[in-house]
């Protein structure tokens, strides 16, 4: 693939939403050396992981991005060397002839447009960090270079974007709250017409027992996952809403800058206190289910309830028999696409796989599957239209994965997944339709 | 001379040695972690998080997971480094008796001792050998290899070729080395023993400690670092397994 291609474009003109002053191009390097230096302060898992790589190279073969690419600076362990170079100039302990064997280099500005560049080919999947044996996750990495070029002003369009959806709406689709409740009345009608039953779909319904928080992408265009969610809880007969302070799971701020990754958990929670629920519940959002479950407490604890995903809520109804599922409904060969942030990330495996073995006939197993599993290439928000190239080379790993099961549907129980795969599938002519496990447990569900 | 060379030098090379290690790891622990890194699966106990580390220490299960070749190398040179390490300890401390402990005549303990050290050191040299041609044959190994990657490489090939060459041609006594480190270690200097393998060999050793602190064989000690973070157990705010 050519250089241009690859090109994810430049960049954000306006940051004020991020609070950032961008730096003139001739004051970055300076600028980059301050940041890396306060970021080696305290952050562990960098320090160690520009310090203990040995080279080895098993990383290489496992990342996805290198594999669909073949440009060698996106083996993992290249990726991080282009800091690692740099580190070891200025910042690694040692004399200065040791580290120049370990190839020490000068910060410059073509160093930086290497960054801009590799750190958005990395979707932060964190299988490097599977097959590495000093367990160096790339993707911390990845995080902190984009914060770090976040401070350098070098973001790109469509992740200022959804930050700035994020904070005048409460979703990352920006749409506004009128414009919501009409979507939400529609698919109640929608609900009456399929089942005959009025099944609400609430908002800022106080004391109920579970805000249930979607990414905005179920209110417009995956509404079959939020129709199905809507009928399950009225079937388990739990009392549910929606917050119209915040109806977005997927967490933006995670791959690239943590103070929005922290307001936006801030949100939710506040959200949850006002309304008095006695759990939270994620929607179908890796990378958000990875904030909610791993940072949550982290950021705003002692939490006063737990946030849960939505496949463990289910799941309790499910074995403690408050709904059943009818399988037969859903005939067709059914794969199951892992999140990366479910698996790796999130401790969510064997739960989506026993709804799914409850509610479809067919279940096969894709391989390399479960925390092995392939990033569908879209992960950590590389979703941009520019870079519709990038985003096939990255997916095609995946894509021969699910041609190989010769599954006619592909559950992919994420938002990114779902708006990725589809471009990936098509693009490779693997046949298959993409769907969420909320549509497919919809569908089954006996109402 | 010699005195520098065999009275000075060691100590010196112990404690930049000792002291550099030490200081890596306490910068490695003085850095906060600001959020919890888990890869799943992982164990719930702490128990547990010790045991995975012990399994991949022991077992390298990492690279199991992918290319096979490379673990049989990595794996192979590991655990005959760890095996050459205790056998010099032992070995050169009981001067190759250390198998009358267990019912040995002194004789047989000596062959014993022998025959060990050699297969050890031959699978020892064997595995690196594996690992260098390795970084040198392929071109994506080039690409992410620098000048101290193989600078390693060589420097432990020259340590590891002088101790076979004086397993097989030109035995060194034991005794004489015994003595030698004996009176390091309870400061009372006895000299070297003249032997121009045994010096070579006991240098390099010298220099790669010196520069241990420094690489990026501190993998050793940072690999436990590194591997905790994505280990450590984290308890689920929802028990529902
Ligand atoms: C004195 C101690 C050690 C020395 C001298 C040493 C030496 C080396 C060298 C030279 C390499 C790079 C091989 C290459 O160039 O391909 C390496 C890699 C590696 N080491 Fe060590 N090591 C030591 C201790 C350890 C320990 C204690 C562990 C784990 C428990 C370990 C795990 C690894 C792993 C997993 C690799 C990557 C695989 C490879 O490149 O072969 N090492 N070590
Ligand atoms: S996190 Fe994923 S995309 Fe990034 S380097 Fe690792 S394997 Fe590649
Ligand atoms: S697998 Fe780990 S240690 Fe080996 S080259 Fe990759 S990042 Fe470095």
């Amino acid at each position: 693939m050519s250089k241009e291609q690859a090109r994810i474009p430049y960049e954000a003109k306006d940051l004020s939403v991020l609070r950032l002053a961008p730096v003139a191009v001739e004051d970055r390097p300076k600028a980059a050396l301050e940041l890396l230096g306060e970021m080696l302060k305290y952050k562990r898992s960098l320090r160690l992981y520009l310090d203990v790589c040995t080279h080895c190279g098993a990383c290489a073969e496992q990342c996805h991005s290198y594999l669909g690419t073949k440009d060698p600076y996106n083996m993992p362990v290249a990726r991080v060397e282009l800091v690692r170079r740099v580190y070891k100039k200025f910042f690694a302990p040692g004399r200065s002839v040791f580290r120049a064997w370990e190839g020490a280099k000068d910060l410059d500005q073509e160093t930086i447009d290497q960054w801009y560049k590799y750190f958005h080919q990395c979707n932060q999947c964190r299988r490097c960090a599977v097959f590495c044996p000093k367990g160096i996750d790339t993707a911390e990495v990845t995080i902190a270079m984009r914060e770090l070029l976040a401070h350098l002003g070098l973001v790109t369009k469509f992740h200022a974007g959804i930050v700035k959806n994020m904070e005048k709406t409460g979703n990352n689709m920006g749409t506004p709250l009128p414009a919501i409740k009409d979507g939400l009345e529609f698919l109640e009608e929608e609900l009456k017409e399929e089942t005959g039953l009025d099944i609400p779909i609430p908002m800022d319904v106080e004391r109920a027992e579970v805000l249930f928080n979607p990414s905005s992408s179920d209110l417009f265009t995956n509404t079959d996952g939020l129709m199905a969610v809507a009928k399950i809880f009225y079937k388990a007969g739990v009392s549910w809403t929606l917050s119209s302070r915040i109806a977005e799971t997927a967490n933006f701020g995670l791959f690239f800058h943590e103070p929005t990754m922290r307001e936006h958990s801030r949100r939710l929670v506040q959200a949850g206190k006002e309304l008095g629920v006695k759990r939270i519940v994620a929607g179908e959002c890796g990378h958000g289910w990875r904030t909610w479950r791993m940072f949550t407490d982290t950021i705003n604890g002692p939490l006063p309830f737990p946030v849960v995903h939505l496949f463990e809520e289910v799941l309790e109804y499910l074995r403690t028999g408050r709904i059943q599922f009818d399988k037969s409904k859903n005939p067709e060969v059914v794969t199951y696409h892992d999140p990366c942030n479910y698996a790796r990330g999130g401790d969510l495996i064997e739960q989506p796989r026993e709804l799914l073995r409850a509610c479809v006939e067919n279940f096969v197993e894709m391989t390399p599957t479960k925390q092995y599993s392939f990033c569908c290439g879209g992960g950590s928000g590389i979703l941009m239209d520019e870079a519709m190239d990038l985003r096939v080379a990255l997916g095609q790993p995946k894509a021969e994965c699910v041609r190989a099961t010769g599954a006619e549907i592909l559950c992919a129980p994420c938002a990114i997944c779902k708006a990725q795969l589809p471009v990936v599938m098509d693009h490779h002519k693997v046949d298959v339709r993409v769907k969420g496990l909320s549509d497919l447990m919809g569908l089954a569900l006996i109402l | 001379m010699s005195v520098l060379f065999g009275w000075v030098l060691p100590y010196i090379v112990l404690i930049v040695f000792l002291g550099g290690m030490i200081h890596r790891m306490l910068v490695w622990a003085h850095v906060p972690v600001p959020f919890k890194l888990t890869v799943f699966p992982s164990p719930d106990t702490t128990g547990g998080a010790v045991l995975d580390l012990a399994k991949e220490a022991v077992g390298f299960r990492s690279l199991w997971r992918g290319k096979k070749s490379l673990w049989f190398g990595a794996w192979l040179f590991h655990i005959a480094l760890a095996l050459v390490l205790i056998g010099h300890f032992v070995g050169i401390t009981f001067l190759g008796h250390q198998f009358t402990l267990f019912g040995a005549t002194p004789e047989q303990s000596e062959r014993l001792s022998i025959l060990f050290g050699t297969y050890a050191g031959a699978a020892l040299l064997i595995g690196l050998v594996f690992l260098t041609i390795r970084r040198l044959a392929s071109p994506t190994m080039r690409f992410i290899s620098n000048f101290a990657d193989y600078l390693v490489l060589v420097l432990l090939l020259g340590i590891i070729g002088s101790g076979m060459y004086m397993r097989f041609f030109n035995e060194v006594p034991y005794g004489a080395v015994r003595d030698y480190l004996a009176g390091l270690f309870t400061f009372r200097p006895v000299l070297p023993p003249d032997n121009q393998a045994f010096l070579f060999h006991f240098t390099l050793v010298e220099l790669l400690l010196l520069y241990f602190p420094s690489s990026k064989l501190m993998h050793a000690c940072g690999l436990f670092f590194s591997r905790w973070l994505i280990t450590r157990p984290y308890e689920r705010q929802v028990i529902l397994k």
